[in-house]
């Protein structure tokens, strides 16, 4: 990032070959868009070469990139108070490009752990995901949410708490109907 | 430090985030504590569930439109050129990121539903154990019923072989066995569902589905080992819907001597 | 521009060479390299699949053998490695497809088209015939293979540990060549023939016989009504 910096804007390249897959899961894990999401990758990589000037030296570039990103989800109008709108989640599923059909096929244990992760907020369901990727350091995962460490090990356990919640109150009401 | 504390430790534990010092604190609280090792299976379920969604790909065009906006925001900014030929230079090094499959989850809660049964002894602690083990069952089944919707025929027949090591068998897991045995696309799968529900024919609602079931297959392997099934189990009551599969145009010439055979036998 | 591309991405996927006896379909996988999914689900088609060093699907048609013509209504998708073969309903079609090396999903079924082959390939196999053989040799991975009359001959190289299988047919008979360090637990049945196990079986003959090989596993269900059990162990 550091020859981004520099001026050879041609790295960035490397730099999104490198990342733009993990920046398009993150996103996806927590939207379920797949549009919406490649185009948010776009915007996390403008971003970044437009103020690549703030890149500080030493600093780590996936921890500033998913600070970026989570910045530029709230951004986006996915719903008044800042939560995941299910609703047009799903018009965009029904009607959505020529990858609608891949949203079909998504089984329905991982649409359970989506419509699970729904319920928290958002806050919580962003750790989760960052947690999730282990090549991802506690110190950049409270650098990205912008917590100390403590208070980040203490988000995690208290959203899969939360989690564990969900599951038991969701997994007796699917088990009646 | 309580077990209050050790609780906020598990999820780092299981991601591999503690540090040495701390790790060994909390692994050897575990050795004695059923509580927290029953916490640590659920939380191990939660993370492993949240692990083992499948990445998307991202599209072909992504790449593409990155390049366009690489192109505008240099010639926008009017940047010499660089002739780096980024393309040819294309390689993969983003490694697919590990993955835990439900059934590493069901595994992961098998062990511990043993240790628990073995280790608990202290009355006091007995109880709450025996609520989270409650809780740790209620997960389990959640997380098979949806293993049985996968589009992997072996995790669908992974499903059905873990109702066998269940010691109790709810009403939803009897459902959806039977919805299974009637639907899966995989004869195979219906073939081991229907060897599930043979074991649990103890319960009568298993065997009114078998019995329901007769006149739903179409399938001649499934169709025999039904008979196969009902005559060992000596189960009267299919006499009427095996009788009524004879009608059946078209039947397989095995199954419909086997199915007269084991009218003939159960009468 | 966009058009334009996505056009020639589209023709380059359906790429057709001349080959000498019949048609050749090239497929090229969204991300060469990593794992794909083969699906073939024709009524009358006789399926070969092969594993070999190339990295695309390549599928070809045999001429149709009642006018010696092309057989032109095959045809090919493709969709983030996913590739789907599709043919005519009624007409008898010879399929002989190379995959890659790399670990795959195989759906694979047919109802009279003849025996299902598959030889050297890596991954989760889920085979189903109707009146045909099956036939996976030199397999790493697992299997699921459905027949209602035909033999099944499995051979592995290895096995996907913790991964169930089955297989079972009517009349017939199973073969099965295990690696000899298998953690399994066998599950074996036929109702009028012979069981021959490598690895011990024990239970009550009219019923169904169990073994544990390596200590025990997952399940291997093995079922026969008409025809003899050879389980073999591959040193």
């Amino acid at each position: 990032m550091l020859l981004v910096k520099a001026g050879d804007v041609e790295r960035m390249g490397l730099l999104f070959e490198r990342h733009h897959r993990a920046l398009f899961a993150f996103l996806f894990h927590l939207t379920q868009r797949r549009e919406a999401s490649e185009d948010m990758v776009q915007t996390v990589f403008y971003r970044m070469l437009k103020y690549r000037n703030s890149f500080a030296e030493g600093s780590n570039f996936s921890g500033w990139m998913y600070h970026i990103a989570r910045n530029v989800l709230k951004d986006q109008k996915f719903g008044s108070d800042g939560k995941y709108d299910p609703i047009s989640a799903h018009e965009e599923r029904i009607s959505g490009g020529a990858l609608a059909d891949e949203e079909l096929e998504k089984t329905q244990s991982h649409q359970q752990l989506y419509k699970a992760m729904e319920l928290l907020s958002s806050d919580d369901r962003e750790i989760l995901i960052l947690n999730r990727m282990k090549e991802l350091k506690y110190s950049e995962i409270s650098m990205i949410m912008g917590i100390t460490e403590g208070a980040a090990r203490i988000r995690v356990f208290r959203a899969v708490e939360e989690l564990k919640k969900i599951f038991i109150k969701k997994g007796i009401k699917s088990g009646n109907e | 430090m309580k077990c209050e504390d050790y609780k906020q430790w598990l999820p780092d534990w299981h991601m591999g985030r503690l540090g040495n010092a701390e790790k060994e604190e909390l692994e050897q609280h575990l050795n004695s504590c059923d509580i927290c090792r029953e916490a640590l299976a659920a939380t191990a379920l939660v993370l492993d569930n949240i692990s083992g969604l499948p990445d998307p790909t991202p599209s072909a065009q992504m790449a593409v439109n990155f390049r366009g906006m690489l192109d505008d925001f240099k010639a926008a900014e009017k940047q010499p050129a660089a002739t780096n030929d980024f393309w040819s230079r294309l390689k993969r090094s983003w490694a697919s990121q590990p993955r835990f499959p439900l059934a590493y989850c069901l595994m992961i809660l098998l062990i511990f539903d043993c240790m628990v049964y073995w280790f608990s002894r202290n009355s006091e602690q007995e109880k709450e154990v025996q609520e989270l083990h409650a809780q740790v069952h209620e997960l389990k089944q959640t997380m098979m019923l949806a293993m049985l919707d996968n589009p992997l025929a072996s995790e669908r027949l992974k499903a059905v072989n873990y109702t066998g090591e269940m010691k109790r068998v709810d009403h939803n897991v009897i459902v959806a066995l039977l919805a299974t045995l009637n639907n899966d696309p995989n004869d195979n799968v219906r073939l081991s569902t229907l060897e599930a529900l043979a074991r649990l024919a103890n319960n009568p609602e298993v065997r009114t589905g078998l019995i329901q079931s007769i006149t739903k297959q179409d399938s001649p392997i499934i169709q025999l080992a039904i008979a196969d099934v009902m005559l060992k189990l000596q189960v009267k009551g299919s006499i009427s819907a095996f009788k009524q599969l004879l009608k059946q145009k078209g039947l397989d010439e095995n199954v419909r001597d086997k199915v007269k055979e084991t009218i003939t036998k159960l009468i | 521009m966009k058009v334009a591309l996505l056009a020639l991405i589209s023709i380059l996927s359906c790429f057709r060479l001349m080959a000498q006896d019949g048609r050749q379909l090239v497929v090229h996988l969204s991300e060469s390299g990593k794992p794909f999914t083969l699906n073939v689900n024709i009524s009358r088609a006789a399926i070969k699949v092969t594993g070999y060093e190339g990295k695309d699907v390549v599928v070809n048609v045999g001429k149709d053998e009642s006018n010696g013509k092309e057989s032109l209504d095959v045809t090919t998708h493709e969709k983030n490695n996913e590739v789907t073969v599709e043919g005519p309903n009624r007409k008898a079609i010879k399929l002989d497809i190379k995959v890659p090396k790399t670990a795959g999903i195989f759906k694979l079924s047919s109802v009279n088209g003849g025996t299902i082959i598959v030889d050297d390939v890596t991954g989760n196999l889920e085979l189903q015939n109707k009146s045909g053989g099956i036939s996976a040799l030199n397999i790493s991975g697992s299997i699921i293979a459905g027949t209602l009359s035909g033999r099944i001959t499995v051979s592995f190289n290895k096995i996907d540990p913790g991964v169930p299988m089955a297989f079972s047919t009517i009349s017939g008979a199973i073969d099965i060549t295990f690696p000899a360090n298998l953690k399994a637990n066998l599950k074996i049945k036929s109702d009028h023939g012979k069981v021959y196990s490598a690895f011990p079986v024990t239970g009550d003959p009219a019923d169904w016989l169990y073994g544990k090989a390596g200590g025990g596993g997952p399940e291997m269900l093995i079922k026969i009504t008409t025809g003899n059990v050879h389980i073999y162990k591959r040193e």
